[in-house]
């Protein structure tokens, strides 16, 4: 008999699962199978107010007992005590802002990924404004590992001081403006509720990612839940302090790369602190080799390229989407008062050759075209003989090294200074 | 979607809401057949038809059996049934597969042929769903349950979100009844069935995936690492593949509980198994007892002769190891399965009948040994199986007899660890004590113990949480 739909009437019992032989059988059914799997009868329900009421017995004790641990951690160990034990990109984003926002505002701030981070040495450009405007001049480096154009967005949509810099200069190569809603970290550690917002907005059907919701929902989380928001560095502190105070090995590193690693974490941690603390924003990079050229000339096969989005030459990789971005972040930085400037943050002539379409004259004569459509000036930094930036001021395939870093900070400011950006002296 | 992502920590309530929050049972079914087939379309919505042909033909078959005149008839239906079925499998998981052999045969011949390969993704869960609609038309042929005509309620069989992509293989017999009935909301549900998904999640995201990293390493490159690390890889895979597959079931269990559906239980505590045979009443009983019943049993059972008898087992068990997927190493450890059930069978079972050696075998000595041999086996076994190619396996399972064999020792304390917890937690379960602790324990050291799993989950887990590997198969 089937039954009515609706029907609240027993069902038939199930018939019992068929069994064959006995446990001398050598596949003998031990079968572990709820016998109940078709009740007689409907058993009567709760409420839902039943069952809240019953959770908050578990829920309420549990919640405020994670809150006091939570109050704990903040008081004893803050983020400042925890930051050798973040991850690089976690440390930068929320403890590198938070320290260029407690600092004075600059005259001049650099916005762009890790190549602007590396490429740009502030006090460069301090010391030749200070000479130019003959007095006291403040650049800052808000360069961030993994930038795209939209965490450039949201900086200027949402982090700038108030006033503003009156001047900015964005640092872009080919991968950072291509693929403009393929982004890591805007959505993990950037966006505020409008940020939010806005990309449910503007962002294009094809291009949405729900990825994106995820990461800012559980940035929220991390807002107000320190355990949280916090687990890789305290997790990291603990193994770290077990390792060292009992001498247990964790992490299991084979005796052969002890060394290195030891070094590693250390250099690794380093970087983060000075970093952070860093009052220009900049600070050179402890590296392995000398310069990418003695690096290739060591092994070509160490130069390793992990990014595979580097090696898509299609030429439609930078198109109308990409422009729109910008059309949407110069236009921010002008609203707020802040004079805007584009320049390349050029890539190895190693990986312009390799592929020139995202790091070469395809991406120069692209940004080329939008500038001039935003009245935006644009600066390119094509390797040239006579600038001299070949593979000896590279530390590795994409960023310069801090001899580098200071070469191209004094040919960047050489060349705004000769086009009149400077001309107007910032406003104090 | 996977039940340790956040993405269904946000779809479950909003189901577990909307279901309730509707009393008519048609309502019900509807809700859960769309959230079903959302979950199954969150990993590629195209593979939505291939359920949906597999739920058409065998709806249509099972309409069709029962009024089929003659036994030919009857048959003929079956045979579209277990043709469509086997056919989509054959074709999406073992394609490839033939015509790699196919070809390499050529080429032992001395035939020269082009390489062809078919671009096919695997569709998550093919292998769970196809049996479960093979088991309703089956069963209706053998006369045991009689067809559903309300095709709604078979597409939500077919499709059920909790168990849909990687089981427990639930039969018609089990489940269609539940789909029959309104569920009132119940407390001990909804207790039973969040402690259940705690329990899964937690072997997942606790062991399974920390875990993982290490095994990795090792079956990367078995050949690089001595025997020790081998045997620790394997141990470090068993551990795995219990707490992600067993942890899955425990995810599926828990949240068909939670809206108040009984699934069949797939693992009982395998480590605590006392020899090959009691393994394999522990370990995937679903798929173990539907090849028993299905292919096993139709063989001729164990009431053949003795050669006919390991013919019958070995040959189960093989394809038990071939539904995992398709390649040599998965058909030999079924083969390596069925052997050791035979030898079992032929070898050990001979001794209990002296009894000195019966008394011995009884004692907490021999219960130990019989244990630790059981486990030893399947850890040979699981080094058969995760290498990832056939050499590399065998040349793996020789080196792991030989001790002082070169290469790179790691020691993976963690590993051996979690195989600690994962052993002492099957014995406690074997034994019952849980239950008896849980009932016996004062609400704040619950509290306190909830508390603890919350703040190791939240600082163990690993960031990226890794796919089911059962969801490969």
């Amino acid at each position: 008999m089937q039954p009515v739909h609706g029907d609240t009437r027993p069902c038939p019992d199930p018939p019992e699962p068929e069994s064959h032989g006995t446990g001398e059988d050598l596949l003998s059914p031990a079968f572990f199978r709820d016998k109940n799997v078709a009740e007689r009868t409907i058993r009567p329900g709760h409420t839902w107010f039943d069952i809240f009421f019953r959770l908050a017995k578990y829920v309420i004790p549990i919640m405020v007992a994670l809150a006091i641990i939570d109050i704990l951690l903040r008081t004893f160990l803050p983020p400042e005590k925890l930051l050798p034990y973040m991850q690089k990109e976690f440390a930068f984003y929320t403890e590198k802002i938070k320290q260029f926002q407690a600092l004075p505002y600059p005259d001049v701030l650099f916005l762009g990924s890790s190549r602007m981070r590396d490429d740009l040495d502030p006090e460069v450009f301090a010391m030749g404004l200070s000479q130019h405007w003959r007095h006291q001049a403040r650049a800052y480096n808000l360069g961030l590992a993994g930038a795209h154009m939209e965490e450039v967005y949201t900086l200027a949509a949402s982090y700038l001081p108030d006033p503003p810099p009156p001047y900015v200069i964005i640092g872009f190569s080919g991968t950072e403006v291509a693929w403009p809603y393929h982004f890591t970290y805007a959505s993990r550690f950037l966006w505020k509720f409008e940020n939010f917002v806005d990309y449910l907005r503007r962002v294009p059907f094809e291009y949405f990612y729900v990825r994106h919701v995820e990461y800012y929902i559980e940035a929220q989380i991390c807002r107000f839940w320190y355990l949280f928001a916090q687990r890789d560095a305290l997790l990291n502190c603990i193994t770290e302090n077990l390792e060292t105070r009992l001498g247990l090995d964790l992490l299991e590193v084979p005796e052969e790369m002890r060394d290195h690693a030891r070094v590693m974490v250390r250099n690794e941690k380093q970087r983060k602190i000075d970093h952070v603390h860093a009052d220009s924003g900049y600070h050179p990079v402890l590296r392995q080799f000398k310069d990418l050229a003695a690096r290739i000339e060591k092994n070509p096969e160490e130069v390793q390229i992990t990014n595979r989005r580097e090696f898509n030459n299609d030429p439609d990789v930078l198109n109308d989407t990409s422009a729109d971005m910008l059309r949407l972040i110069v236009p921010t930085l002008r609203r707020k008062g802040c004079k805007v400037a584009i320049v390349e943050t050029p890539t190895s002539p190693y990986m312009q050759e390799m592929n020139p379409v995202l790091h070469g004259e395809g991406f120069r004569r692209w940004m080329k075209g939008v500038a001039e459509e935003l009245d935006v000036p644009f600066f390119a930094f094509p390797p040239t003989p006579e600038n001299g930036l070949d593979n000896t001021f590279y530390g590795d395939a994409s960023h310069l090294s801090d001899k580098g870093a200071k070469l191209f900070a004094r040919m960047v400011l050489k060349r705004l200074v000769e086009a009149g950006f400077f001309d107007k002296e910032a406003a104090r | 979607m996977i039940f340790s992502s956040f993405r269904f920590l946000v779809f479950f309530p909003i189901v577990l809401l909307l279901y309730y929050s509707f009393r008519r049972l048609r309502q019900r079914q509807y809700i859960l057949l769309i959230a079903s087939y959302i979950f199954y379309a969150s990993w590629d919505p195209r593979f939505l038809s291939l359920i949906f042909f597999s739920t058409l033909i065998d709806y249509y078959v099972g309409l069709r059996l029962p009024g089929a005149r003659t036994q030919g008839r009857k048959k003929a239906w079956l045979w579209v049934s277990l043709c469509a079925n086997l056919g989509v499998l054959g074709f999406f998981k073992y394609a490839n597969f033939f015509i790699r052999s196919f070809q390499g045969m050529l080429m032992l011949s001395g035939m020269e042929t082009d390489p062809v390969v078919l671009n096919i993704i695997l569709p998550v869960g093919i292998s769970f769903y196809t049996f479960q609609t093979m088991s309703y038309s089956l069963d209706i042929y053998r006369g045991k349950i009689e067809p559903t005509r309300d095709f709604v309620e078979f597409a939500l069989f077919v499709a059920f979100f909790p168990q849909l992509v990687a089981g427990p293989i639930v039969r018609a017999i089990e489940l269609l009844p539940q789909l029959r009935r309104t569920v009132a909301l119940r407390w001990d549900d909804v207790a039973e069935g969040s402690n259940r998904f705690i329990q899964g999640f937690t072997k997942k995201v606790l062991i399974a995936d920390n875990v993982a990293p290490f095994v990795d390493q090792v079956f990367q490159n078995p050949s690089h690492y001595d025997g020790v690390t081998l045997w620790i890889g394997s141990i470090g895979f068993a551990v795995q593949v219990y707490c992600d597959f067993s942890g899955y079931t425990d995810m599926a269990i828990g949240s068909a509980r939670l809206l108040g559906f009984r699934l069949p239980e797939n693992f009982r505590f395998p480590f605590t198994a006392l020899n090959v045979a009691d393994f394999w009443r522990r370990w995937h009983i679903t798929l173990y007892s539907f090849m028993r019943d299905y292919l096993y049993i139709g063989l001729g059972g164990s009431r053949v002769r003795p050669g006919r008898l390991i013919f019958n087992v070995v040959f189960t068990m093989t394809l038990v190891g071939f539904w995992h997927g398709a390649n040599w190493q998965f058909l030999a450890w079924g083969f390596y399965n069925g052997l050791l059930i035979v030898g079992y069978r032929f070898l050990l079972m001979p001794i209990h009948r002296f009894s000195v050696l019966r008394r011995f075998l009884d004692t907490a000595v021999g219960v130990i040994l019989r244990a630790a041999l059981s486990n030893l086996l399947f850890f040979v076994g699981l080094a058969l199986f995760r290498c990832l190619n056939i050499s590399d396996s065998f040349d793996t399972v020789g080196r792991m007899f030989v001790f002082d064999s070169a290469g790179e020792r790691l020691l993976g304390g963690s590993v051996l660890f979690f195989y600690g917890l994962v052993l002492l937690s099957n014995i406690a379960c074997e034994m019952k004590w849980p239950s008896r602790i849980a009932a016996r324990t004062p609400l704040p050291l619950q509290w306190a113990g909830y508390i603890l799993l919350i703040v190791i989950l939240v600082l163990l887990s690993p960031n990226n949480t890794q796919a089911f590997v059962y969801f490969q198969f």
